[in-house]
């Protein structure tokens, strides 16, 4: 085949850029962050005794109001774009609320009525969460 | 004036005889012998209540078949069993002035009348036009009105009552007997014009397709007379299933008629065009079957009435076995089913998206059935039509205002969640320093050239997420259309929850 290859990058995003139908960024990055290379099974464990409970479903029901009460699509963090999400500390509490989020973050979306599912898997994703503002407006 | 000229002497039905050899039944295996059995047609009964269902509703039918299996034998055995003034004509032997007569003056000068020979169809009851896909054009033109209409050269015959027809096949292997490939020199597809004038286009079984008992009744050469009591059976039969689908046509249940429009529609799907005639054809057919079996239509005949209701293999188009089971079952559940299995099914065979759409968003008997109805269009529909439906709904579904079960507000979001953040690049080779870019690219922007603001990112996340995923189909327009359709719905369900 004659001629040069052609490459052209595509980038669309109702997320990172500004358009009619930006959705809204919904909370910093959340991931569980600090523990130096320690699994991130672990430190979620040791947060949540720290905070004084026994499983992840008896913190998720104290700490609900803490969390988003309706489903949200939740995307790995884009590095390219980070500098325009905030970023949160390395808490004990809010190494907690990540694991909380992380566990229940199944396909890209966060759904609060499913089970706490902690896995190494899981608990090791770096989402941000969106909400879906103005989608239908225009 | 052309009319045909009266009070000609009846003449005795011609025949060219029969092509096979004559059926004849084996009492001793037979335990419920079949209407046409008893007529000493054998091998007949899979298509037995569509050939008489065909002598109830009196609409032309066609039988397809190879030389030899018995056509012929069949139709001219029916007109003689209920004692019809029969013409049978080889399509590829006759001249027209055979059917109509010879033409001359009438006594006033005033119009044509026509001398009647024992071959001219003017006081014939049934007629068999045999091969008539091996016929001059001209020959089909003219055959057409007389199949359509009960006319000839414009005029009407009064006393017709059944148009038959036969013809080898033609065109791809059928898809009732994959097997056969046997050519047959001159015969060509009939006219699809033509071919839509015959309710009943039926392939007749070979020999192969029957059972030993009927190979052995075929095989017998004994003598073929016909039974009066067998023959005076038949005619009963059919004169109370006449009556009976007189009334059914009067006053014909809705679930038949919604079950042919949904059949129709779904043969569209796969390529089996069906002309609204068709459809009217179709649901006569099933009336007829319901009126034979003196009870509501059942599945199997309903299937039957679809099987060889359909006029495309008179032209040579196959059609699979599959194809119709698929479209049967699903417009049967659709219109039989009570309940929200019929919701479910009205749903599903639903071609335009926005109009299931609504149907989810506003009639959905519960969440759960909601959730189901749209897992089951994400499978359904082609990629493209899968991924537009999958993101018009999504972001409200994902706010819990669409009614949706959890479980479809996770299909949603598994089928297009790329789509909110479309990323990837598309290669191609271009001549050096050429800055035309990538025809699909074009496609896309020539496809959004009309849309604005909300509407043209939107349709720009679903089609170059398309492209990258290698999913863009050629028709871009009729896409996005369907696509912004399907939004509308969404916030119209929206703005009322507002309200």
């Amino acid at each position: 085949m004659s001629g040069m290859q052609t490459v052209q990058p595509i980038r669309f995003s109702l997320l990172y850029q500004s358009s009619p139908v930006q959705w809204t960024c919904d909370g910093p990055v959340v991931e569980i962050v600090g523990g130096g290379r320690k699994h991130r099974l672990t430190l979620a464990r040791a947060s949540l005794i720290a905070a004084g409970f026994t499983t992840p479903d008896q913190a998720g029901e104290s700490l609900a109001q803490r969390l988003p009460r309706q489903p949200r699509h939740a995307v790995p963090a884009d590095e390219a774009y980070e500098p325009t999400v905030r970023r949160n500390g390395s808490t004990q509490r809010y190494q907690l609320l990540a694991a909380l989020i992380l566990g229940r973050c199944v396909d890209g979306v966060f759904d609060p009525e499913r089970p706490h599912i902690w896995s190494e898997k899981r608990l090791s994703q770096r989402v941000v969460l969106f909400r879906p503002r103005g989608f239908y407006d225009q | 004036m052309i009319r045909p000229a009266k009070n000609k002497p009846k003449v005795a039905s011609r025949s060219e005889g029969c092509r096979v050899a004559p059926f004849q039944k084996d009492d001793q295996t037979t335990q419920n012998v079949s209407r046409l059995e008893s007529l000493g047609v054998f091998g007949y009964q899979a298509i037995e209540p569509v050939i008489l269902t065909a002598l109830v509703t009196r609409d032309p039918l066609l039988l397809i078949g190879p030389a030899g299996t018995g056509k012929t034998y069949l139709l001219n055995r029916l007109s003689e069993a209920l004692g019809l003034e029969h013409r049978h004509y080889n399509a590829s032997l006759i001249a027209f002035d055979d059917l109509v007569g010879f033409p001359f003056p009438n006594e006033d000068k005033s119009g044509i009348e026509y001398l009647q020979t024992p071959a001219t169809v003017w006081n014939a009851e049934s007629v068999l036009v045999d091969e008539i896909n091996r016929c001059r054009p001209e020959h089909q033109n003219r055959l057409f009105s007389l199949i359509h209409e009960r006319r000839l050269q414009g005029i009407q015959i009064e006393s017709l009552i059944h148009r038959w027809a036969a013809m080898n096949p033609c065109g791809e292997s059928s898809a009732y007997d994959p097997a056969s490939s046997v050519h047959y020199d001159g015969a060509v597809p009939l006219d699809q014009a033509l071919a839509d004038r015959f309710n009943w286009v039926v392939e007749v079984p070979d020999w192969h397709h029957l059972t030993e008992r009927e190979q052995n009744a075929v095989a017998n050469p004994v003598s073929d007379a016909l039974e009066p009591k067998a023959a005076a059976e038949l005619a009963l039969l059919i004169a109370q299933a006449r009556t009976r689908f007189e009334k059914l046509l009067a006053n014909p249940s809705p679930r038949v008629v919604k079950y042919t429009r949904l059949a129709a529609t779904l043969f569209r799907k796969s390529d089996l065009r069906c002309s609204p005639r068709r459809v009217r054809q179709l649901t006569r057919n099933l009336l007829g079957l319901a009126a034979l079996d003196d009870g509501p239509l059942t599945s199997g005949s309903a299937f039957l009435g679809l099987t060889w209701g359909l006029p495309h293999r008179a032209w040579g188009q196959s059609i699979q076995p599959e194809v119709i089971r698929g479209v049967h079952r699903t417009a049967w559940d659709a219109a039989f089913d009570s309940g929200d299995e019929a919701w479910l099914n009205q749903v599903l065979i639903e071609p335009r998206l926005h109009l299931r759409v609504r149907q989810i968003l506003t009639k959905a008997p519960s969440e759960n059935l909601a959730g189901i109805a749209v897992i089951q269009t994400i499978h359904q529909v082609s990629d493209a039509e899968s991924l537009a439906f999958a993101f018009a709904l999504y972001p409200a579904a994902l706010e819990g205002r669409l009614g949706l079960s959890r479980e479809g507000i996770q299909a949603l979001a598994k089928r297009c969640h790329h789509l909110m953040d479309v990323k990837g690049e598309i290669k191609w080779r271009a001549s050096e320093g050429s800055k035309v870019p990538h025809g699909r690219v074009v496609d896309i922007k020539k496809a959004l050239s009309r849309c604005r603001g909300g509407r043209r990112t939107r349709g720009q996340q679903l089609l170059y997420g398309l492209l990258i995923d290698n999913k863009l189909p050629r028709e871009l327009t009729s896409l996005e259309q369907a696509f912004h359709d399907c939004v509308l719905e969404v916030r119209k369900r929206l703005r009322k929850e507002v309200a």
